[in-house]
């Protein structure tokens, strides 16, 4: 049990690093939303980890479906911004539109 | 032992993710890290979070990507950065340290998992703890589902009344 | 007899009942955002005054608390909230989909007293999510370039805010095996944890530093607050960073974890940082509403500084700070949006001698430049003025000295503002311009009032609001 846990927290973590690299490493907006649902996984992986770490599967689990959820609708409505974004002008490169500064 | 080799499955998939040319590809290979995690949830006892992970994410979200691919696909997407690409083995190394210097720092907290607890978890457990103790929650998902409702309609089903606030160009 | 769910059901109900209003008539669309606006203003001021019960609620399976720093925050969100529901009926003019614009908008105002009601970490995350996610809408209402960019920036950088939140809400639940906020203290309370405070509380930071664009974390903010239409832009800076960000930060270190040299010490480097920064550039914006956007970055820095000086005197000018800022920032960015309304810009150098073309306008904004630069009677004088004196009694005469200095910095470049945008000579393509819209002056004219008031007043205003909040913390 406890590898598991350690294994969990371990990819978890990693895969969420790796999914903030690929939200920021690239310009086109779909490559960067998919980097946000990477960094849910990742995040899913954790919750679980922690969740077994305590041996309470049941309530851990209500998290991950609630944040399942949060995320469902999260990732419509950024892909729904996404698409009027190209409907606009037609190009997904976030470095076209940097139009304005930080 | 079989959660770690899926958890191997997982994290691959999400580099394929990362270096994958083709974007239809990319999600893909999310649907499938989608499916594998399921299959851990589902291991560990996690049934109905298991379903919701393999309909919601591997379902529901590959399918808006896939849309949302095929919804831009006459964008003028010049040459993926590939720069990106090459430097992520490079930045996966150094991910990996951080990985581990962190996970051994915090290593006095792994040492004594706490043993599961036993089986009505498996069956009534979920909807006991969702619906009862967690109705705070049931509450804010419902306004959530409402908020994305409105932010569809609104992003794609407006009159045509809007015109510019700014007369002309500003700035 | 009004409860706490009504915090949620009111919100609630008017939003699912928006499209059939819609299709009745437009007005009763407008009809039911004030009503709902109004109901929720009077539970707040009834959580305050008695009427609503506080402390806990737990009916129907909700598990709902409200104490002396929630009553403070359901003020905050619901008065602004209503004050900018009463202007967009207006303001709405220009875009189309009032009714999806209200239903998001009280959405957004369920999910803020949401995060304030709930006792439980991962609660806090979900109501945060629910704000969060209609804001990115509401930023994104125009549908038009600057919107949508500043939208997805706002989204991209909040979703690694929340990433880092919850993974410390992970770690929280795996070490102490509960996320509920009285049991957590008690179990910290038995036994130092070193590494766990360290960890969570740096994710802490940093996850809900992006939600409240403390400087380093700020980088949303000042695009999303100029692109999102006006009563957004104002409902943003006035609530919704302190709400998602302060208050949590609020609820974690100051009530929960244990107070530490350490996080003082952070909160106040970061507080002058955001000062001092937020400021500075804030003096070099043309952009009337970008200006504003740095103006709150610097005015959240004061908030955190009297944080973390941890002296019950900051504490409470903090606090204070927090209502006093909703109360003039979301004016000035209504004003603002007023002024964009008639005369199609938002660049500052093009106004000019607008002030008797535009005489509420530019008379409640003179209230809320004073209130903002901390003139004397108006409420923002009080408020920094606590968290000097907390400075100073606790010893900190150089953060002290910065406070002060930056508060006459402030009054400086909103000086200048005044003058570019109200004084002077009436540049010539203005001349025939109208005042704002009825309804769109009647709430700013009710925030200036309440600016002048909570001033004049502060002294109920402590005893009834704030002290019941800084009692929570172990305050005075």
């Amino acid at each position: 049990m406890s590898s598991e846990v350690y294994g969990l927290f371990f990819f978890g973590l990693l895969t969420v690093m790796v999914g903030v690299y690929l939200l920021l490493g690239y310009r086109n907006l779909i490559r960067i939303m998919l980097g946000v649902e990477v960094i849910s996984k990742g995040t899913t992986m954790i919750l679980l980890g922690a969740g077994l770490y305590q041996g309470r599967p049941d309530f851990i689990q209500v998290l991950i479906v609630t944040f399942i959820i949060v995320e469902a609708i999260l990732a419509a409505v950024m892909l729904g911004i996404v698409i009027i974004s190209h409907k606009i002008h037609v190009t997904l490169d976030i470095r076209r539109q940097s139009k304005l500064k930080g | 032992m079989g959660t770690i080799l899926l958890l191997l499955l997982v994290f691959l998939l999400v580099l394929a993710m990362g270096l994958a040319r083709d974007l239809l590809k990319a999600a893909i290979a999310l649907a499938l890290a989608s499916v594998f995690l399921a299959t851990i949830l589902f291991l560990h006892g996690a049934w109905v979070a298991a379903v919701f992970e393999l309909s919601v994410c591997s379902g529901l979200i590959t399918v808006l990507f896939v849309s949302t691919i095929s919804l831009t696909k006459d964008s003028d997407q010049k040459e993926e950065a590939k720069l990106t690409g090459y430097l992520l083995p490079a930045f996966l190394l150094f991910f990996i340290g951080v990985d581990c210097l962190a996970l051994r720092w915090l290593g006095p907290f792994f040492l004594d998992a706490k043993a599961m607890v036993p089986a009505d978890t498996l069956t009534g457990g979920f909807s006991k703890v969702f619906w009862g103790d967690r109705t705070t929650d049931v509450l804010g998902q419902a306004a959530l589902i409402l908020s994305g409702v409105f932010a569809i309609l609104s992003l794609f089903k407006r009159k045509a009344q809007h015109h510019s606030l700014e007369g002309g160009k500003h700035e | 007899m009004p409860n706490l769910s009504w915090f949620f059901t009111i919100p609630l109900s008017a939003a699912l009942l928006m499209p059939f209003a819609a299709k009745v008539h437009r007005r009763a669309v407008d009809g039911l955002a004030v009503l709902a606006g109004f109901i929720l203003l009077c539970l707040s001021l009834g959580t305050v005054l008695g009427g609503v019960p506080i402390g806990d609620f737990t009916a129907g399976g909700l598990l709902l608390r409200a104490d002396g720093l929630s009553a403070l925050f359901l003020l905050v969100i619901n008065a602004i909230g209503f004050a900018c529901l009463v202007y967009a009926t207006d303001y709405l003019d220009h875009l189309g989909g009032r009714a999806k614009f209200f239903g998001l908008f009280l959405i957004l105002l369920l999910g803020l007293n949401g995060v304030v009601l709930v006792h439980d970490l991962f609660s806090l995350y979900l109501y945060m999510e629910v704000a969060s996610i209609a804001a990115y809408m509401l930023v994104a209402f125009t549908l038009e370039f600057d919107g949508i960019e500043s939208a997805l920036k706002y989204l991209l950088l909040s979703v690694v805010g929340t990433a880092l939140i919850l993974i410390a809400i992970s770690l929280v639940y795996m070490r102490l095996g509960t996320l509920e906020f009285t049991a957590i203290k008690e179990s910290l309370a038995q036994g130092a944890m070193p590494r766990l405070f360290l960890l969570t509380g740096t994710m802490f930071v940093v996850g809900f530093g992006l939600k409240a664009a403390i400087m380093p974390f700020h980088a949303w903010l000042p695009d999303a607050h100029p692109s999102a239409p006006a009563p957004v832009s104002a409902i943003l800076s006035g609530v919704v960073i302190k709400v998602a960000g302060v208050y949590s930060l609020i609820r974690i270190f100051l009530g929960i974890y244990p107070r530490t040299p350490q996080i003082q010490g952070v909160f106040i480097i970061l507080g002058v940082v955001s000062m001092a920064c937020g400021a500075i550039i804030a003096y070099y914006q043309d952009d009337i509403k970008r200006m504003l956007a740095y103006s709150s970055i610097s005015q959240i820095g004061y908030i955190m500084i009297g944080l973390g000086i941890g002296h019950p005197l900051a504490i409470a000018g903090a606090l204070f700070h927090i209502l006093n800022h909703a109360q003039f920032k979301s004016l000035l960015f209504l004003n603002s949006g007023a002024l964009q309304f008639r005369t199609g810009t938002r660049n500052m150098t093009e106004m000019g001698g607008l002030e008797n073309r535009m005489p509420v306008t530019s008379t409640t904004s003179v209230f809320g430049t004073l209130a903002i630069a901390g003139v004397p009677p108006f409420n923002g004088f009080f408020s920094k003025l606590f968290i000097i004196l907390g400075a100073i009694k606790a010893g900190y005469y150089a953060v002290a000295t910065l406070a002060a200095v930056f508060s006459i910095f402030t009054l400086g470049y909103f000086l200048i503002i005044q003058r570019r945008v109200f004084f002077g000579k009436l540049n010539a393509k203005w001349k025939d311009l109208q005042e704002a819209p009825l309804a769109m002056s009647v709430a700013v004219i009710l925030l200036a009032a309440s600016c002048l008031l909570t001033g004049v007043f502060f002294h109920q205003i402590l005893s009834w609001v704030i002290e019941p909040a800084a009692a929570v913390l172990g305050g005075k």
